[in-house]
């Protein structure tokens, strides 16, 4: 019997409106995650570890932010021996110019699937943070028979009402409500205000967004909507049509993750983003970029930062914590604390930073005081800078759980810099010069 | 009146298609390739295409496409001499596939059928 051959084809096209300002020049997937990491790089890592090394990116908005990443860090896959992954542009055919939505985005692609001619083809989101082994998804899959198989997590009812919940019971003989035997799923709802009818033994099960579809039966499903007015979205209208139509199983994460407790997160908020990248310095960490199950003899091991332990005073009182610090980072005599630093941050000396994300080569000048903050690429603080004590919510993006984000293109009126000895380390970042760094964006300058 | 639009590169299938197909009460327009086709497919919007695959530059394929780019519920006839284009998804989109033969009952029964159900309502 010849292997399946399976396609995966990534959905990297979101536009990310909800972690603006980190999306504002780059794809919602390409944006800085762990340090070193981009947040597509962990679906990527998941197909190589799972042997699937031949992957369609399909891209829309910022593609180049992703092309960059793809280029410098993924360029190891072996085009002679059929490795590659393939940044799928939108058709400008398109009347409407960008796709309509994540169906719509296969269905334009439909001459992909015709060439390759899979067995399988494994739909997945570029946006999530987790490990899963997709080959034994795939198994799942061809075992129990599917036409679609789907992903899914298991979370409290009270947390549900914020993704597609997923409901396999059905009514038995005797009237009463239980659960299908093989996962067999019911019915989809699409964010529901109360959850808590379709929970089962007090848990809801979620949509994870990664399907594994019989490639015929996912045409035949893209065609038939493509001829509606839905939404052309899987989880809103090609899932629910599909149970009519063939075998929809779920299969839990727990199933096909290496780790004892699945961990599985959608980095699609400002606070789910910085919530994520917090779950990566805790005690213990339930998401370990280092863990050997996942990187051991893999070139992945060389991507993961450094981690340490450390305590340090904050805004006067002391606290306890983690770092993650990447390469070629300096950081000269300053209090960091539970921080994600990427590669080429400066801090100077005297600044206190707690519960920050740095962007690739982001510079914090003298005597800067950050908490809950995340500092965009390139992005240069200037000295004395305080930010995060309550008062930015008119001067920065600030997300409803107060993370504070300074974007890309951020200029700063100078200040002051805190009384210290000048010293040849301590003028990163500061200007003698220029008052205001430029490209201020409107209304920044006051 | 029902129309529809036969694109088709040779002169003499349009002329039978035009005879036959007048006989069943259509109201019809005719592309020699599948650029016209496009064109008067915006401008006579009609009920129903029936579209050759094999034409000179673009091919029926495409052109089906960007139709149904524009207007996704246009139900179009893939007519073709070559039954392989069958198996090719880029031809799914299709409402039906019917194989070009000099008596053209199955088409002209596709046809009537297709625009039955389309008076009779959306079934989405």
């Amino acid at each position: 019997m010849r292997p399946l051959k399976v396609l995966p084809m990534l959905l990297a096209g979101g536009i990310g409106e909800r972690l603006y300002p980190l999306t504002s020049n780059r794809a919602k997937p390409a944006v800085p995650f762990g340090g070193n990491f981009r947040v597509i790089d962990f679906t990527l890592m998941n197909c190589v570890l799972s042997g699937l090394r031949n992957t369609h990116l399909l891209t829309q908005y910022h593609a180049q932010s992703l092309n960059r990443h793809l280029l410098e860090r993924w360029n190891f896959l072996s085009s002679e021996l059929g490795e590659y992954i393939e940044l799928v542009p939108p058709k400008l055919r398109a009347a409407h110019g960008v796709y309509r939505g994540t169906a719509d985005a296969i269905y334009r692609n439909l001459d992909l699937l015709d060439r390759s001619r899979p067995d399988l083809v494994l739909v997945l989101s570029g946006d999530h943070v987790y490990r899963a082994d997709y080959g034994k998804f795939i198994q799942a899959h061809v075992e129990r028979e599917a036409d679609v198989s789907v992903l899914t997590g298991s979370v409290d009812p009270g947390e549900a009402s914020s993704f597609g919940v997923i409901n396999i019971a059905q009514h038995s003989s005797s009237g009463s409500s239980v659960s299908t035997t093989d996962g067999r799923i019911t019915s989809f709802i699409e964010k529901p205000a109360d959850p808590s009818p379709y929970a089962v033994d007090g848990r809801c099960l979620i949509n994870l967004g990664v399907y594994c579809f019989e490639t015929t039966f996912l045409v035949e499903q893209l065609v038939a909507d493509a001829k509606t007015k839905s939404a052309h979205d899987f989880g809103k209208n090609i899932l629910p049509a599909s149970l009519d139509q063939g075998t929809v199983l779920s299969c839990p994460l727990d199933v096909i993750s290496p780790d004892a407790a699945p961990y599985w997160r959608d980095v699609g908020s400002l606070d789910s983003y910085f919530k994520t990248s917090m779950d990566l310095l805790a005690s213990p960490s339930p998401f370990d970029l280092s863990d050997p199950r996942w990187v051991h003899n893999s070139r992945f091991r060389e991507w993961v930062p450094a981690l340490y332990t450390t305590s340090a005073m904050c805004d006067g009182k002391a606290v306890h914590g983690k770092n993650l610090v990447s390469s070629g980072v300096r950081i000269e005599d300053s209090a960091v604390v539970n921080c994600i630093i990427s590669p080429r941050v400066v801090i100077a000396r005297g600044c206190e930073l707690e519960g920050c994300i740095l962007f690739p080569d982001a510079e914090v000048g003298e005597g800067t005081k950050l908490r809950r903050v995340i500092v965009e690429e390139g992005v240069r603080v200037p000295a004395g800078t305080r930010i995060g004590f309550g008062e930015d919510a008119r001067q920065f993006m600030t997300s409803p759980d107060g993370v504070v984000a300074i974007p890309g293109n951020r200029h700063f009126a100078c200040t002051a810099a805190p009384a210290l000895e000048e010293t040849p380390e301590a003028v990163v970042g500061r200007s003698e010069t220029a008052p205001v760094f430029q490209g201020a964006p409107e209304g920044a300058r006051g | 009146m029902t129309t529809v639009l036969v694109a088709d590169d040779e002169l003499s299938i349009r002329k039978l298609y035009e005879r036959e197909l007048a006989e069943e009460g259509y109201s019809l327009v005719f592309a020699s390739n599948a650029q016209e086709a496009i064109q008067k497919a915006k401008e006579a919007t009609p009920d129903l295409v029936i579209m050759d695959i094999s034409m000179p530059g673009m091919d029926g394929i495409e052109a089906m496409g960007r139709m149904l780019d524009d207007r996704n519920e246009l139900p179009v006839v893939i007519n073709t001499a070559y039954s392989s284009y069958k198996d090719s998804f880029l031809s799914w989109p299709a409402e039906a596939y019917v194989t070009k033969s000099s008596d053209l009952t199955e088409l002209k029964d596709t046809v009537r059928k297709i625009l039955t159900e389309k008076s009779e309502g959306p079934t989405n």
